[in-house]
């Protein structure tokens, strides 16, 4: 488990947000294997592996994807929908991490078969913790896929 | 008669055939006769000349065949006589004699002689004389002459030789000229004096017949007449003293002959009627002329009348002719009283038709039966008439009018007969049957009234009504055997009517007093109607009753008011032609439940005179006539005004529901977007309180460039929704301005950016001018500019036009790019609030929610057009002509 990079897809849109997360993750030695991608779009090409993203090696797959909820252009949840109707995408564990807490946005997430839903803290102290939590659950107790297609 | 055997028979048949025919004609018998005895005579000449004459000289055996010949001719002959011809066979049988002498003398030469010849001749001529004629005779004669004279003449050539004798000079057949013809004459006149002779002696026979007959006749009519007079003829002597008596048909004598014969009158008649008798005798023998008298006498125990006729016949005896006058009396007797009955019918018939046009007049039962008996009793003549009818137990006959004062004293009295109890009435009543008492007091039934003392007869009459005996009819007389039947039968007749009449009374005050209580019922059923029309007038819903056709029979003021038309214009039409062509089919649906009794409710559309469409719900209840399902009655209710109600209810709903989910969308998207920030703020915040705490400074001016930066975001944010929540709630009033004027003012707010990056602005020509919030429309026309130079891209000759074009509903403005595009999928959520398609942009995605609240708020609508990345974009949206809502 030790010593395992983890990948993280982070598809945030809030470049402050981004840096937030990133900065909190980078204790869990992640930050060199976190792809940051700001709209949904842009995510599905990743996972697609479409347009800039089409060769494998440098955008390998990821074993965890952190999504945002309000994203340009296609919608965290559109983009949900779309990775657990794929054969192939849906064994990635997708944590949504948003600011939104409303109940139509959880239960929307829920019914695409999300594997997480987490909400940002405003306070800072919580966000801290919550940053920590998640990042030591997901790359050290979480156990990933090998692997991945 | 005896038994002919057979042998008789055929000598019978054969003396027939040798015996003459019988013919009326005198003449005719005549000469068949004599033919038939010159036939006879000649067969048995010839028969007994042909069997003997061979016995004298065996050698003559020929003459005697010829002779045997000639008699089968003569039976041939015979025959023809016997088929009723006369002439014919005389004629053939004197041509056959005369041929055979002349030429006997021609071949045999024997009879020869002249005289024999001559005289046989004469005997031809003589027969034909009888048998044919005057002309026969002179026929034959000439043919003789004519067959002696070729004789002569032949013998004169010398063809054959006559022995002995000197040839004939031919003074011979001067001689037979002469002898000939005398006998053929004197034959001829004979002949005619005979028919004259028979013809004479004929019509005195007939005369004498004729003579004969009529004796005979009028022997034969006088038997008769005196076979059929029903006289017996007596011849009496002065004295009186019976001489003769002829009996006479049909009239037996009181006494047998033997006791009257020879003796005087007065021993055998009575006194007076010999008296008559002699007196009449005297009388006839004194003026000696006929005289008559007429008589009685008893006979079988009743009066015979007699006629007798007194005839002088000598001085002192008369022929008295007495005929039986008993039948005549009689005849008179009943003629008397035919005339009477006629005159007693004709009587009866003025009474009936006196009776009959009273009964006609009067209505009230009670004065028709008074009426009735008073005709009854004064029409006859009689003592007293009554009627009783029974009453409704059928116990007792209640006297219901009587004649005269005793019918008033008894009506009064309540005068009644119990029908168990016996009484003449009470027994016609329970027979249905006449009861007569020509004799009163002997009637065993007999009722006897103390108020009718006098009552020598009485006869009870049945009333019938369709075979029920209602009552009875009694009428009495002072005298006995008052009522003939002829009688009895007027009066049934006239009781007959009277029931008759009697119900025809009861029948029309029973008529009267329904007809009254019609009356009665009627005018309820009136008030009834009057009043359930007037309710129906004023029900606030529609009620429409339709016929077995399904046509419109009534609709009240609601219903003609619902659909727009005048009642009286509807009625007799189809409901259907009010009905949505769409919902015609309802009608049809609902007619099977009808049939089945059923209440049946639908909702229809109805089309309204003005053609507005009214919304109905009808209760359709099955109208019953006579028990049976003829059409309908429908309770209409107007549902239009609910059905707008209920439509502008539910767009109100869907426009709450279309709020509250923007709405939702608003809090939810503002509370995300606006927490954002804060987390960002926070965020960095914590990590420069960090930062401060380890003195560290190498993020510090990042941090707070990402603090300012997330403030100002916020700022700008908590502006636009400012102006957001602003659009709709705080307008500025429409006005009528240029849209060219909009563009202008636009495109100098966005001077800047679109001189940044070198932008062709191309505004189109004959912009329109419209009626709008200028402020705001240029606010529209600023954020879709600024869009359009926004997302240019890397275009190397950016453009931006903007038009018009005029359409049906208003104007269609467009503002078109040739910048980067927009993906089909995006061009809804454009117009999302805080969607943003590039996360980098500027702005806070709230632009275009703003264009698209300000058009929605003037009544217009918004799109793009966009045929993807790279290939520019198009915003449309709409605006009313000349007004703007706002």
């Amino acid at each position: 488990m030790i010593g395992e990079p983890v990948r993280v897809l982070l598809v945030e849109d809030n470049d402050d947000h981004a840096e937030l997360i990133i900065r909190q993750l980078a204790d869990h030695r992640v930050a060199n294997k976190l792809i940051h991608l700001t709209d949904g779009q842009e995510a599905l090409d990743y996972l697609y592996r479409r347009e800039k993203y089409t060769d494998p090696a440098s955008s390998p797959r990821p074993h965890v994807i952190f999504l945002d909820l309000r994203l340009p252009r296609v919608d965290g949840l559109e983009v949900l929908r779309i990775l657990k109707e794929s054969e192939d995408l849906r064994v990635i564990p997708v944590v949504i991490l948003t600011t939104s807490e409303s109940e139509q946005d959880v239960s929307g997430a829920y019914s695409n078969h999300v594997n997480s839903y987490v909400v940002k803290p405003v306070d800072f102290q919580k966000f801290q913790k919550l940053m920590d939590d998640l990042g030591f659950y997901w790359m050290s107790w979480n156990m990933v896929q090998k692997d991945l297609p | 008669m005896r038994p002919a055997t057979r042998g008789t028979r055929i000598l019978e048949r054969i003396r027939e055939f040798f015996s003459p025919p019988l013919f009326s004609d005198d003449t005719k018998a005549r000469r068949a006769k004599l033919l038939s005895h010159i036939l006879n005579a000649h067969f048995a000449v010839a028969l007994s000349f042909g069997l003997l004459y061979p016995l004298r000289t065996r050698e003559n055996w020929p003459l005697a065949l010829v002779a045997l010949a000639t008699c089968i001719p003569v039976l041939g002959l015979r025959v023809l006589l016997h088929r009723g011809q006369v002439t014919l066979p005389a004629f053939l049988f004197l041509l056959f004699q005369a041929l055979t002498l002349p030429l006997a003398a021609f071949f045999l030469g024997r009879a020869n002689s002249t005289s024999a010849l001559t005289a046989f001749q004469s005997v031809i001529i003589v027969m034909a004389g009888l048998l044919i004629g005057g002309r026969g005779a002179f026929g034959f004669a000439a043919f003789n002459l004519l067959a002696n004279g070729t004789l002569l003449y032949a013998e004169a050539r010398g063809f054959y030789s006559v022995n002995n004798i000197p040839p004939d000079s031919g003074n011979s057949l001067i001689i037979q000229a002469v002898t000939f013809t005398t006998i053929a004459a004197v034959l001829a006149v004979a002949n005619r004096s005979v028919r004259e002779a028979f013809a004479q002696a004929g019509s005195e026979l007939e005369k004498h017949r004729a003579t004969q007959g009529e004796l005979a006749r009028a022997t034969a009519t006088l038997r008769a007449v005196l076979d059929a007079l029903p006289d017996a003829i007596f011849r009496i002597s002065e004295s009186g003293e019976i001489q003769d008596y002829i009996p006479a048909k049909g009239f037996k004598p009181l006494v047998p002959p033997e006791e009257f014969m020879g003796r005087p009158l007065g021993e055998f008649l009575p006194p007076d009627v010999t008296r008559a008798a002699m007196r009449t005798i005297r009388l006839a023998l004194g003026n000696k002329r006929t005289e008559a008298f007429e008589y009685q006498l008893p006979r079988d125990g009743k009066p015979a009348y007699f006629e007798a006729r007194v005839v002088p016949m000598d001085k002192t005896t008369v022929l008295t002719i007495v005929r039986d006058v008993s039948g005549r009396v009689q005849t008179d007797a009943d003629r008397e009283a035919m005339l009477k009955v006629l005159a007693r019918r004709s009587a009866y018939l003025r009474i009936a038709s006196e009776v009959a046009k009273s009964y006609s007049r009067i209505l009230d039962p009670n004065a028709l039966i008074e009426q009735a008996v008073n005709l009854i009793q004064e029409g006859f003549g009689l003592y007293y008439a009554g009627l009783f009818l029974v009453d409704e137990a059928g116990q007792q006959a209640v006297l219901r009018a009587g004649s005269g004062e005793a019918g008033k004293k008894m009506l009064a009295e309540g005068h009644a007969l119990r029908l168990d109890e016996p009484s003449m009435v009470a027994w016609c009543i329970q027979n249905n049957q006449a009861r007569v008492a020509q004799q009163a007091q002997l009637d065993d039934v007999r009722h006897v009234n103390p108020h009718l003392p006098l009552t020598r007869s009485e006869v009870a009459l049945p009333l019938v009504s369709r075979g029920q005996v209602v009552g009875a009819l009694t009428v009495q007389d002072t005298d006995e055997n008052a009522f003939t039947d002829e009688d009895i039968i007027a009066l049934q007749t006239m009781s007959d009517q009277l029931v008759i009449a009697l119900e025809n009374a009861r029948l029309f005050e029973a008529a009267r007093s329904e007809l009254i209580e019609r009356q009665r019922a009627e005018h309820e059923l009136q008030q009834e109607r009057d009043f359930a029309v007037q309710v129906m007038n004023t029900l606030g819903q529609g009620v429409t009753v339709t016929d077995e056709n399904g046509n419109f029979e009534y609709v009240n003021p609601a219903y003609a008011n619902l659909v727009g038309y005048p009642a009286a214009q509807m009625l007799g039409k189809n409901p259907a032609e009010f009905a949505h062509p769409d919902d015609r089919h309802l009608l049809e649906d609902v007619r099977e439940p009808r049939r089945g009794g059923r209440v049946t409710s639908y909702e229809i559309r109805l089309i309204r005179a003005d053609g507005n469409i009214a919304h109905a719900l009808i209760t359709d209840v099955p109208r019953y006539r006579d028990s049976e399902i003829a059409g309908s009655i429908a309770v209409v209710t107007d549902l239009t005004e609910q059905k707008r109600n209920q439509e502008e209810r539910e767009i109100l709903i869907k426009e709450l529901e279309a709020k509250n989910a923007e709405l939702e969308r608003f809090t939810y998207t503002v509370s995300h977007d606006l927490k954002s920030p804060l987390i960002t703020i926070r965020g960095f915040l914590g990590y420069l309180e960090q930062d401060a705490l380890s003195r560290s400074t190498d993020r510090l001016e990042d941090d707070m460039k990402r603090i300012a930066g997330a403030v100002d975001k916020m700022q700008r944010l908590l502006d636009d929704l400012l102006e957001l929540s602003r659009v709709g709630r705080l307008m500025n009033p429409p006005q009528e301005v240029p849209f060219e004027t909009i563009v202008r003012d636009a495109l100098s707010l966005v001077e800047g950016q679109l001189a940044a990056r070198r932008i062709q602005v191309e505004v189109g020509s004959g912009l329109p001018k419209v009626n709008v919030d200028r402020a705001r429309m240029t606010e529209v026309m600023q954020n879709l500019l600024d869009n359009a130079a926004k997302f240019m891209g890397d275009q190397p000759e950016p453009r931006v036009e903007i038009g018009a074009l005029e359409t049906a509903e208003g104007y269609r403005f467009f503002v078109r790019d040739n910048g980067i595009g927009i993906e089909p999928q995006y061009h809804e959520r454009v117009f999302g609030l805080f969607n943003k398609l590039d996360a980098r942009t500027e702005g806070t995605g709230v632009g275009l929610s703003l264009v698209r609240r300000i058009i929605e708020v003037h009544g217009g609508r918004i799109w793009l057009e966009s045929e993807g990345a790279g290939k520019g974009t198009t915003f449309w949206f709409t605006l009313a002509k000349g007004e703007g809502k706002v």
